[in-house]
């Protein structure tokens, strides 16, 4: 089945049709409005043409009255207009930018790990307002301005038809003017989107790492890379105002080359007494006002084109589909954590492969420790583990089924996280570890806490469990934020739990009251735990050591240790050194044993001197 | 403007008087926290200006006269000089821009900016579409930036349509080889030269008199191409033969440098290997002497102008129905975004701007010279300097 082009306007109106009634309500005012407006000259005429030339004083209170009526109720309606205008406005973009949050938190994790947070809150912001102001502004206008004109031009036909002719005349200029800005003011607006996306993108990161800017004596570079970025914003941003500048002065110039045409046409019609006085009026008010709404439909043209950038790049996001699919019919079983994983492979979408042919098995209750150099894949296997991302092939399985037909909800609460970085909400302990399960009481959060070892330094902030904590807990120290953590992943009471790096960052004593917690937090749970020291992990009940991806060895500290290889290597210091030192002696032996040398040389040289001779 | 003349000679009369080029040059230095604009500088950064300024009745950055730029008030003082130059007669254009890019380089000299040039932009009106004049600005560049016989080529690098940046490339292969990858490059190879370049970074004192690199060998149809880790030196050292088999477990050959001067087309830098078998980010594309860059998203969907072979279908006209259609089926386009008619519209915009495929009302096809456009690496002039092989 082949699909047709989207369009975008139908699009546009899908958001704003709930409130159609307000639109039509809207409409019908701007419709008064420019009937209301149509009145005026016409009332002028008859005031100047007639009544004053007539001397005619009933008439000419007539129409004084009358334009004071129309002038007010223009007014009222004004107000009415501008007031349902600002409420639609208002509703569509909290109707939008929450309709985005949404589907934000339906998106899978490889979609924040492609772009800046920056970046989406641009678009969540920035975009969605440029759709509030075509909805507000522009549409309605585009609307009101067409029916202005067209009600402008009948007047004017059934007025004059050769005046009208002459009026029209310099209509085609306003094409080519046209063809000439649209492109260019969109692509202005489309570069001016993405510069300030970028500049959000930087300014989030920067202030997100403001301690490693810090560190780093970073401060001056940061400030110079924003000022570069702002210096092309303002560039563009310029530029774009200019070409908008420039169209909206080329228009009114065109424009009133035609009212000079027609005043020509009608002036010396007035000489050659063909026409009145009052008719010269009419008319030459009724061509400026015909200008008006061809000015108006331009500068809508001009909101259109950034407009039509912004909803373009919010629809992007709003198109894109989790790439994790939940199970409509998902299993919701609670699960023992039997973990399987048979000959998986992944490779990151557009990456290099991450690991392959990985197996092992984790029985319910067991601790399982991954290990390996940086790059091995250990954070990976984690992942897979709680669904982050989907395998490229191979089973994973879960107490014998397989982990996609878990539903993702029922899988996710029933296993808990603690990575190296912790993040913690701003707010108090209390909301922080409630977040791992919002019908918790305050007792059961307490005693979250003392498993966690984390109730001893609570009870030492001023206002306990109601502390307040700072952004991302910064008035804790890292332990202790550490602690808040497994409290958070305790009060859950997973069934798998992963603990990622989560105690590589703290010193020893730390370390070690969060060790003990972990302790707590393991008992009876499938545990997988990725660690480089090697406390942490010696306890394991199965040893998964990774290397380029790959199952290097498997099995308890004891045996792997015994096994003399890459796990000795990373947790026997002095043995991996003695084995480079070998190993190099053997190399060099093998490169004489090439050069045709004498390898068992007389003199009394250990192996060790004679390499280091080399 | 460029009407009139047209309309004179098509009357059958020559016209000799051509529309005056402006061109803006732009020169950045390398930053330095240490440097101070001092009144000494800026007095002798005057002369320096004064004796390059040239008169091209304009105001403003167009005057003719070098403009030290600063950005803000003790950060990033004499990185930024600007220059304009107005070019009425053809045969001026080239030297004007060479006493340009001249000075930007004597700045540097005389110690008046804060380091070395690290970009030169050039801006004109329409730049990306008037090869004649990209060509006058490169023989300028040349004339002054040309230092050693192994500088690549100058392209330029578009990323506005008046505005290009002049920079050196390093050439790979060409689009269709990275699409399809069927070329020398190949990722499958990526393990092995990563093992390779972090052992030769750990072990820096071992290998220091030599230099390591690959000789390709071309795949037959539907092979993974072959590489030969090799290296060259003074003279070939059994024990580094040694010591890199033992611990990578590559064999290494030994090239003389003589052989490797001679050959050096069928040999590269493990670096350069490296960015060339990349399958995630974007790429630089040479188009002619324009370098533009190609998202992620693009590569994916200028997949879908190949047929089931991965063969481009250069001449095959595509509707966006089609084109979606193959969206929606295709392995290339992330999953999140297969069935998004957004995505498509988007990344088909952005390609048509970039020239990699050419739009007629809702018709695509692949752009003229496709089969041409090469992958590349594209340096900014203070990057490639900084480069590592």
């Amino acid at each position: 089945m082949t699909t047709s082009r989207p369009n975008i306007w139908r699009r546009v109106y899908g958001i704003v049709r709930p409130y159609q009634a307000r639109l039509a309500v809207s409409t019908v005012t701007m419709l008064l409005l420019t009937g209301l407006g149509l009145t005026s000259p016409k009332l002028y005429a008859k005031l100047v043409g007639t009544a004053l030339i007539e001397g005619d004083r009933d008439l000419f209170l007539i129409c004084v009255g009358s334009l004071l009526a129309v002038h007010m109720g223009t007014n009222v309606l004004s107000f009415l207009y501008s007031y349902q205008m600002r409420v639609l406005g208002g509703r569509v973009v909290f109707d939008l930018r929450r309709r985005m949050y949404d589907h934000l938190q339906r998106l899978s994790l490889g979609f924040y790990e492609s772009r800046s947070s920056g970046e989406i809150i641009s678009r969540m912001m920035n975009d969605v307002n440029s759709i509030t102001s075509l909805v507000t502004g522009t549409v309605l206008n585009t609307l009101i301005s067409s029916c202005k004109a067209i009600a402008i031009l009948v007047v004017l036909f059934t007025t004059s038809t050769n005046v009208t002719l002459v009026a029209l005349a310099a209509l085609p200029l306003h094409f080519l003017g046209y063809f000439f800005f649209s492109n260019r003011i969109s692509h202005t607006a489309w570069k001016s989107s993405e510069k300030m996306s970028q500049i959000y993108g930087k300014v989030s990161e920067v202030l997100g790492a403001m301690k490693m800017v810090k560190s780093h004596s970073g401060e001056m570079r940061e400030s110079r890379s924003l000022v570069t970025q702002l210096r092309e914003s303002y560039d563009i941003n310029l530029y774009s105002g200019n070409l908008g500048s420039i169209w909206g002065h080329a228009t009114g110039n065109i424009s009133y080359v035609g009212q000079v045409a027609v005043m020509l046409v009608c002036g010396s019609a007035v000489l050659d007494d063909n026409l009145s006085i009052e008719d010269y009026i009419l008319l030459m008010s009724y061509v400026g006002m015909l200008y008006q709404p061809v000015s108006e439909l331009i500068g809508v043209a001009q909101q259109i084109l950034p407009a039509k950038v912004g909803i373009t790049r919010v629809f992007e996001i709003m198109d894109m589909e989790p790439e994790i699919v939940d199970p409509p019919d998902g299993s919701r079983e609670a699960i023992r954590g039997d973990v399987i994983f048979d000959d998986v492979s992944f490779a990151y979408p557009q990456g290099d492969q991450v690991l392959t042919d990985v197996s092992f098995r984790a029985e319910p209750g067991e601790m399982v420790a991954f290990v390996g150099p940086s790059g091995s894949g250990k954070t990976t296997v984690a992942n897979l583990i709680a669904r982050f991302y989907d395998r490229s092939q191979g089973d994973i399985t879960i107490d014998g089924r397989d982990i996609q037909e878990y539903s993702l909800r029922s899988l996710r609460d029933q296993m808990s996280i603690v990575l190296q970085e912790t993040f913690l909400f701003r707010g108090t302990i209390l909301d922080n570890v409630r977040y791992g399960r919002p019908e918790a009481t305050e007792e059961e959060i307490e005693e979250a806490a003392r498993l966690a070892n984390a109730h001893e330094f609570i009870c030492t902030l001023p206002d306990r469990y109601n502390a307040l904590i700072g952004a991302n807990g910064t008035r804790l120290s890292g332990g202790q934020r550490q602690r808040v953590a497994i409290a958070r992943a305790l009060i859950r009471n997973p069934r798998i739990l992963i603990l990622d790096e989560a105690t590589s960052a703290l010193d020893t004593v730390s370390e070690s009251k969060v060790q003990d917690a972990l302790s707590q937090l393991m008992k009876n749970r499938t545990t997988f735990i990725i660690a480089h020291r090697l406390s942490t992990i010696r306890n394991a009940n199965k040893i998964v050591v990774l290397k380029e991806g790959r199952v290097a060895q498997i099995g308890h500290h004891d045996d792997l240790i015994d096994q003399q290889g890459l796990y000795r290597e990373l947790y026997d210091p002095d043995w991996a050194k003695e084995q480079k030192r070998l190993r190099d002696i053997r190399i060099e032996e093998l490169a004489l044993a090439a050069l045709g040398a004498d390898v068992t040389d007389p003199r009394p040289q250990s192996h060790t001197t004679r390499a280091s001779a080399l | 403007m460029t009407v009139v003349p047209k309309i004179i000679e098509a009357a059958g009369r020559t016209v000799p008087l051509k529309r005056p080029i402006v061109f803006d040059l732009v020169a950045y230095y390398e930053p330095s926290a240490h440097f101070q604009f001092t009144r000494r500088v800026r007095n002798n950064f005057d002369e320096l200006a004064r004796e390059y300024s040239r008169s091209t009745w304009l105001q403003g950055r167009y005057g003719g006269r070098a403009v030290m730029q600063t950005d803000i008030q003790g950060i990033g003082v004499a990185c930024r000089v600007e220059i304009g130059r107005l070019v009425l007669r053809e045969g001026n254009q080239q030297e004007l821009i060479r006493s340009a890019m001249q000075m930007f380089r004597e700045a540097h000299e005389r110690d008046l900016a804060s380091g070395p040039v690290s970009r030169i932009l050039v801006n004109f009106p329409k730049a990306d579409s008037r090869p004649r004049e990209r060509e006058i600005v490169r023989g300028a560049f040349n004339a002054v930036f040309a230092d050693t016989d192994a500088d690549p080529g100058c392209a330029f690098l578009a990323e506005e349509i008046d505005r290009l940046e002049l920079g050196r490339f390093v050439q790979y292969q060409t689009l269709s080889n990275y699409l399809r990858e069927d070329g020398h490059y190949h990722s499958a190879h990526r393990g092995r030269i990563d093992k390779v370049q972090r052992h030769l970074q750990q072990e820096v004192g071992r290998y220091e008199n030599h230099r390591f690199f690959l000789r390709t060998h071309h795949p037959q149809s539907g092979q993974v191409p072959t590489i030969d880790f090799c290296y060259t030196g003074d003279s070939a050292d059994v024990r580094v033969e040694a010591f890199l088999e033992g611990y990578t477990e590559e064999k290494v050959r030994f090239v003389p440098r003589d052989d490797y001067r001679v050959h050096s087309g069928q040999f590269t830098g493990l670096a350069d290997y490296e960015r060339a078998s990349r399958r995630f980010g974007s790429l630089w594309i040479l188009q002619a002497d324009l370098v533009r860059r190609l998202m992620p998203q693009q590569v994916s969907v200028l997949h879908l102008f190949f047929d089931a072979q991965l063969q481009p279908e250069l001449t095959r006209t595509f509707s966006w129905e089609e084109l979606f259609d193959r969206q929606r089926a295709s392995a290339f386009i992330s999953r999140a975004s297969r069935n998004s008619q957004t995505y498509l519209d988007m990344v088909l915009q952005g390609l048509v701007q970039n020239r990699f495929i050419e739009a007629e009302g809702e018709h695509y096809r692949l752009a003229a010279g496709f089969e041409t456009f090469r992958h590349v690496t594209f340096y900014r002039l203070g990057e490639y300097r900084k480069r590592q092989i």
